[in-house]
């Protein structure tokens, strides 16, 4: 309280307390107010026109789209559909997306006999052809690393060898790629569920999910996850038409993608494209709950380590030699 | 209170003028925009993939200044018991590494040349060499049947579709066993963040 209220008595306010509550819209305070109003509304209209070319990178589907794990069968069909429209849009070709789920009583397990690796590469492309992978920028799930013989420091191992031929004398070759770990940190790290450990053991992501923070990448001591910085950029002849949701589809911009033991062919009782191709047979997959599989009969009879068995992991890739 | 809310919208336009020239300021810079439509890459050259077996010859055939010629075609009109083990007549040129392996006649069937020989003379039928192979490489038979040495194709599963187990002339030369050194594909694109390039020229200046 002022003074100067102190000193002057209340004067009487000669309204009515209807004039008083609801102050008559006068001709002046119309004016002020609608052009205040137009000013700010083509303002901001002007301001938010950027957002119009957004149209085409967020659909309102894929908005309100749920979690992989709520979604009800009507809802997947619908949600491959619209991938596969997406796909035909933008590249060029008539995918065939599917969801393929795990089979029952099946775990996968991988080994590699560095023994016969010879890091000729042949798995690195074979991967990128049947996982349609980003040509450029560059996606590649496996990683060969080039280590002294008698060394395991994969610190001084040399990944961009590019020898007239190989093996080097005095090299052995360790290809390193997503170890689907039995205790992974990455699923752990993602803050949104994005990526999870199936019930066959293989780690998938839900690329409609993912919000791209890439806390997995940095969680994982295998650097097994790979960033799509840009769009994939693959030739529309080479793209690998056959396609799983959670598998080889092809990635949208701004989300980690990962190999996952080529889920769509796995699934199928297919052999993955690593194994496929090399050149050495170096590379066994199989399920190790089957006791008769070729993936025990290694497990049982051969030497084995498993790759930075000191991080807790428990991978299911398994490294192992002759002899 | 009209005082309040003229202060409200003077402060509105304010803000909507200034992001205005703020969008437009970007569009001058020519930022580029979203890209919607991927960038054209090069295909990969198809052998970078090939599934093609290292020593895919399995045909009984003997080259010989470009004709080919079955076994029999020479083989018949004299006697074929050579019991040298150095590479004779039109065979000079080739080379062995089988290690102590050298006779000729330790796997070819002198009698039916287009067969193989087992250990007590019988023959072995040209297309399946894992039985010639086995009389001395038993152990790794033993891990290629229960599928631990060389390549498997097709499906792990068996009941799923057909388990194709690549055979031992497709990726070993019997006359030379080791494996062959391949030339490795490219090795991992450097630039694998777009713009690297760039930006690493920019910190080296």
């Amino acid at each position: 309280m002022s003074n100067s209220d102190k000193d002057q008595p209340h004067q009487f306010d000669p309204r009515s307390i209807n004039e008083i509550t609801y102050a008559p819209l006068t001709r002046r305070s119309f004016l002020k107010f609608g052009a205040a109003a137009a000013a700010a509304y083509t303002g901001l209209s002007i301001a938010l026109s950027p957002l119009k070319d957004f149209k085409e990178h967020l659909s309102l589907d894929e908005f309100v789209q749920q979690h992989y794990e709520r979604l009800t069968p009507e809802q997947m069909q619908k949600i491959l559909a619209r991938i596969e429209k997406e796909i035909k849009r933008d590249y060029g070709v008539q995918a065939a997306v599917k969801d393929f789920k795990p089979i029952p009583w099946v775990e996968y397990a991988f080994a590699l006999n560095i023994g016969k690796c010879i890091g000729c590469r042949r798995c690195v492309y074979g991967c990128m052809k049947e996982n349609n992978t980003s040509r450029d920028p560059q996606v590649q799930y496996i990683r060969v690393l080039e280590m002294e013989k008698g060394s395991q420091n994969v610190e001084e191992s040399e990944h961009y060898y590019n020898h007239e031929s190989v093996p080097q004398a005095d090299k052995y070759y360790m290809p390193v790629q997503c170890q689907q770990c039995k205790k992974p940190p990455c699923t752990k790290a993602c803050p949104i569920r994005a990526t999870w450990q199936e019930p066959d053991g293989i780690i998938v992501v839900d690329y409609n999910w993912c919000i791209g923070c890439r806390y997995c990448m940095a969680a994982c001591p295998y650097w097994a996850r790979r960033f799509n910085f840009a769009k994939p950029a693959i030739p529309a002849e080479e793209i690998n038409t056959e396609m799983a949701y959670l598998g080889n589809r092809i990635r949208p911009r701004g989300v980690v993608e990962k190999c996952t033991f080529c889920l769509r062919r796995a699934r199928q009782g297919m052999l993955p494209a690593c194994v496929e191709v090399c050149p050495t047979g170096s590379r066994v997959f199989g399920n190790v709950r089957d006791p008769e599989s070729s993936i025990n009969y290694i497990l049982n009879n051969k030497r084995v380590y498993i790759f930075k068995e000191e991080a807790g992991t428990i991978p299911r890739f398994y490294y192992c030699f002759d002899v | 209170m009209t005082k309040n809310g003229l202060f409200c919208g003077l402060i509105l336009i304010v803000i909507s003028f200034s992001l205005v020239f703020y969008a437009n300021a970007e569009n001058a810079e020519k930022q580029p925009a979203l890209e919607s439509t991927p960038k054209q890459a090069v295909p990969l050259p198809p052998d970078w993939f090939d599934t093609t077996p290292v020593h895919n010859d399995r045909k009984l055939l003997f080259y010989l200044n470009e004709f080919a010629y079955r076994c029999k075609e020479c083989h018949r009109d004299f006697n074929t018991v050579i019991r040298s083990h150095l590479p004779f007549g039109a065979h000079k040129d080739m080379v062995f590494s089988h290690g102590l392996n050298l006779r000729c006649y330790n796997c070819h069937n002198f009698k039916n040349l287009e067969t193989y020989v087992d250990h007590d003379g019988s023959e072995i039928p040209n297309n399946k060499p894992v039985l010639l192979c086995r009389k001395c490489h038993g152990t790794t038979y033993r891990d290629w049947v229960a599928g631990a040495h060389g390549r498997t194709n097709g499906y792990w599963n068996d009941s799923r579709g057909t388990q194709i187990k690549l055979e031992c002339n497709q990726c070993h030369n019997p006359h030379q066993p080791h494996f062959p050194h391949l030339v490795p594909r490219p090795s991992p694109s450097q630039a694998s963040i777009p713009h690297f390039e760039k930006e690493k020229g920019k910190h080296h200046e």
